[in-house]
């Protein structure tokens, strides 16, 4: 993983050229995606222009023999925020480019005229071919062209027809095992920044190639070990997410009213159970499916699953707890086979599942369709990837489909969608769907080990850190966490066992030779939080866009009956470090 | 709460447990004694060994609010607690009893409550979800539990032919029934029932 990937569109026939590192040497994944943006793209720039650049990083670990470590950065000027952005999917596309040898491909130039290209990448090099049969195809549709040429030894990575339109929701998809187009770059509208280049697949076949050799064999070999003991045997990534997935959190959620139903109108939904986790895996074990899936090859968990209709036919990959929220509570949807062909064509025209069901939940409001109403909501979803009228206003997300309808409920900042936690009842997390560089983001501050990694400094174990101390304790260390190629969910085990947490320190060092402390972890976390916070200065974006919409002060959630009422100045301080 | 209705055994031959998981997360009513700590009433009358509910139980909801402390007191009859094994994402952890995050939702933890106890026994309502459903469902349902009869018109209506062909039997009130309609015809449609199921070759759930 020493070189870097060009493919410049500008002039006729986009051109392919390598570089090594350079100043990026020893980044990864977030890390890499950021510092490129930050430093290459004028942040003025509009995200579709022949300035803004899509960058696509595994992470540090990836193409290793390191467990879970299947994450693939894509990074650019946002469509849908405007912002920053860095958004990533497991599946087996980092693996496969780490093992090519490239930290990074960049997409980069002036597209000239309409013409669709493919990239094809193995051992002995790059090849960029014009294809303008791929037009308007489908993740899936790609997924029939090409599987011959990817499936047994490499991955696709794919725009759908959302991304070729260029919308403002629309996603970069990876292939999992099976090569199928389940795992997504979600977030931000990162799909319409490479149907802008005019790339509409990048092929990459790993034949060939091995994994990565760490520089300190032994001491690598033994801390994997060590990582993967601890991830087996936490009850969260050894037993709760192979069971049952994401979508256990349903119940969880939804008994602590801190569920968004009716586009965030109430905390709890009362066919909650009929759509939760547990729910998912029996309906899913019964018909033959299977609820134990790894996204990619070497993970440890296998949070995913395959839901198979009553006669055992695939549907879909099993809905994470996010789509099962934002195609199904948030919307009124209690049928779990109405939320699985839901995601199945998220899937497949490339629309991330929290925008386009927010989506739906504001168009729900706005009288476009009753709540409750699947038929019609699968029809819109066919709207927006067949690109009618209306279609391109839904696809555009929750912000713009609100501004259409005139309705002021828009659950966004920063234009981006909000997932699946009511900011009222968790109101920590609102602090950082207000904060996050990247806009309203689950995973901006995730349940990493901030106590054990100190960051923000040696906190009393009796003393409860605030809210904003929190979030910017778990922004900083996600943001780390993320450049690393390690799924987030790595975080539980993490977490509660101090000697994993150092395990997974010990990875690192043995595979780069380094003696990186957890001090340094933390410090390339703020590196990198403030590379993209500057950007987004840079961009125009001031403290006012740190905000959560009005409306969440003012109405209070049942059944708690509480608000958001974090006060403005404790969200300005979340940076001050 | 209203008189108990209907009593319906069930004896499972081989496997089955899983369709009554959804009864155990719908919830099940117990009668407790009132002015007690959770942890004693969850351990004394609801039958749940300490150390599972210690190790295992890492999530506590009474009443929808995440609960830190196992020595809050019941202080009323009909409170609802909820009980799951740790959760993953933020919110799963944030949610854990005492957890590191608990302070991320300060806006909805459960505080003291500062009414007195009115009586001496009520009923709780226990919702289990997760591996507490999975796991703490033979015991219980082999003690018998008691339900909203509505829930257990929903769970007969459910039960496909591999149960009424598969070798299970079924009584109300002691009778056998042999199909969904008697079942349903005996059951009464509202109140309380109380649910026993027998499964003495349990294995390979």
């Amino acid at each position: 993983m020493d070189k870097i990937l060009r493919i410049n569109v500008s002039g006729g026939e986009p051109q392919v050229s390598e570089e090594p590192l350079g100043d990026y040497a020893g980044l990864g994944g977030r890390a890499m995606t950021s510092t490129i943006v930050s430093k290459e793209v004028e942040p003025d720039c509009h995200p579709l222009g022949p300035e803004n650049k899509l960058v696509i990083a595994p992470g540090m670990l990836s193409g290793s023999a390191a467990v879970n470590a299947g994450r693939l950065s894509v990074g650019c000027k946002s469509p849908l925020t405007g912002g920053i952005k860095e958004s990533n999917a497991g599946g087996q596309g980092a693996q496969v480019l780490a093992r090519l040898g490239y930290a990074a491909i960049v997409l980069e130039g002036e597209r000239q005229g309409d013409d669709l290209y493919v990239v094809r990448i193995n051992k002995d090099g790059v090849k960029v071919e014009k294809d303008n049969s791929l037009c308007m195809l489908a993740n899936y549709d790609l997924m029939e062209k090409f599987k011959d040429e990817y499936i047994k030894n490499g991955s696709m990575i794919s725009i759908g027809t959302a991304g070729e339109m260029r919308l403002a929701n629309s996603t970069v998809a990876v292939t999992d095992p099976e090569g199928r187009p389940t795992r997504h770059a979600g977030r931000g509208g990162v799909g319409a920044v490479m149907g802008s280049k005019g790339i509409k697949a990048i092929l990459l076949d790993g034949t060939g190639t091995k994994n990565r050799s760490p520089q300190n064999p032994e001491a690598f070999k033994d801390a994997n070990k060590r990582f993967g003991e601890g991830l087996r045997r936490h009850a969260v990534t050894g037993q709760g997410l192979p069971t049952y997935g994401t979508n256990v959190l349903t119940n969880i959620i939804n008994e602590s009213g801190a569920y968004p139903t009716y586009n965030f109108k109430e905390g709890r939904y009362k066919d909650g159970e009929k759509i939760s986790g547990e729910a998912q895996a029996e309906l899913e074990t019964k018909r033959g499916g299977n609820p134990t899936h790894g996204c990619h090859r070497g993970c440890i968990m296998r949070c995913s699953g395959e839901y198979v209709d009553k006669d055992g036919h695939y549907v879909s990959k099993q809905p994470e707890y996010e789509t099962v929220w934002a195609h199904g509570g948030n919307c009124g949807i209690c049928e779990l086979d109405d939320i699985a062909r839901l995601d199945y064509l998220d899937d497949n025209y490339g629309l991330d599942t929290i925008e386009m069901g927010a989506t739906i939940g504001v168009a729900m409001e706005a009288g476009l369709l009753e709540f409750g109403d699947a038929p019609r909501a699968i029809e819109l979803v066919h709207e927006v990837g067949k690109g009618t009228p209306l279609g391109r206003i839904l696809g555009s997300g929750a912000a713009v489909t609100a501004k259409a309808f005139g309705i002021e409920r828009a659950p966004v900042v920063k234009g981006q969608a909000m997932p699946a936690y009511d900011p009222r009842a968790v109101k920590g997390i609102g602090v950082t769907y207000a904060t996050s560089p990247m806009g309203a983001d689950h995973t901006a501050g995730y349940a990493v080990a901030t106590n054990i990694m100190k960051v923000g400094g040696e906190v009393d174990p009796l003393k409860v850190e605030g809210q904003v101390e929190l979030s910017r304790n778990l922004q900083i260390a996600t943001a780390a966490v993320d450049s690393t190629g390690m799924c987030l969910f790595i975080a539980f085990a993490v977490l509660d066992q101090p000697d994993t947490f150092q395990a997974l320190i010990d990875m690192i060092n043995g595979f780069y030779g380094l003696e990186l402390t957890a001090d340094d972890v933390t410090e390339l976390g703020k590196t990198i939080l403030k590379a993209e916070r500057d950007f987004n200065r840079r961009a125009g974006f001031t403290a006012m866009d740190d905000r959560l919409p009005r409306f969440f002060k003012r109405e209070k959630l049942a059944p708690h009956d509480v608000d958001f009422d974090v006060p403005d100045e404790q969200l300005d301080e979340v940076f001050n470090w | 709460m209203e008189p108990l209705g209907a009593t319906i055994d069930i004896a499972l031959p081989k496997g089955g447990m899983s369709a009554f998981y959804p009864l155990l997360r719908r919830g099940i009513w117990f009668e407790v004694g009132l002015g007690r700590s959770l942890e004693a009433v969850l351990e004394q009358d609801c039958g749940i060994d300490p150390d599972y509910l210690h190790q295992r139980v890492q999530t506590i909801f009474l009443n929808g609010n995440p609960v830190d402390d196992l020595q809050t007191a019941l202080t009323r009859s009909g409170q609802a607690v909820a009980l799951s094994a740790a959760m993953p994402g933020l919110v799963g952890a944030t949610m854990r009893r005492g957890g590191y995050f608990a302070e991320l939702r300060e806006g909805i933890s459960h505080r003291c409550d500062a009414q007195g106890v009115c009586e001496e026994t009520g009923w709780l309502l226990l919702k289990l979800y997760n591996f507490p459903a999975t796991e703490l469902a033979p015991t219980l349902l082999a003690q018998g539990i008691i339900l909203e009869a509505a829930a257990m018109r929903e769970l007969i209506q459910s039960l496909d032919d591999a149960f009424w062909g598969g070798g299970a039997e079924m009584a109300v009130n002691g009778e056998k029934v042999a199909s969904r309609e008697e079942a349903l015809g005996l059951l009464g449609g509202e109140g309380l029932v109380r649910l026993r199921v027998a499964q003495p070759e349990r294995q390979g759930e």
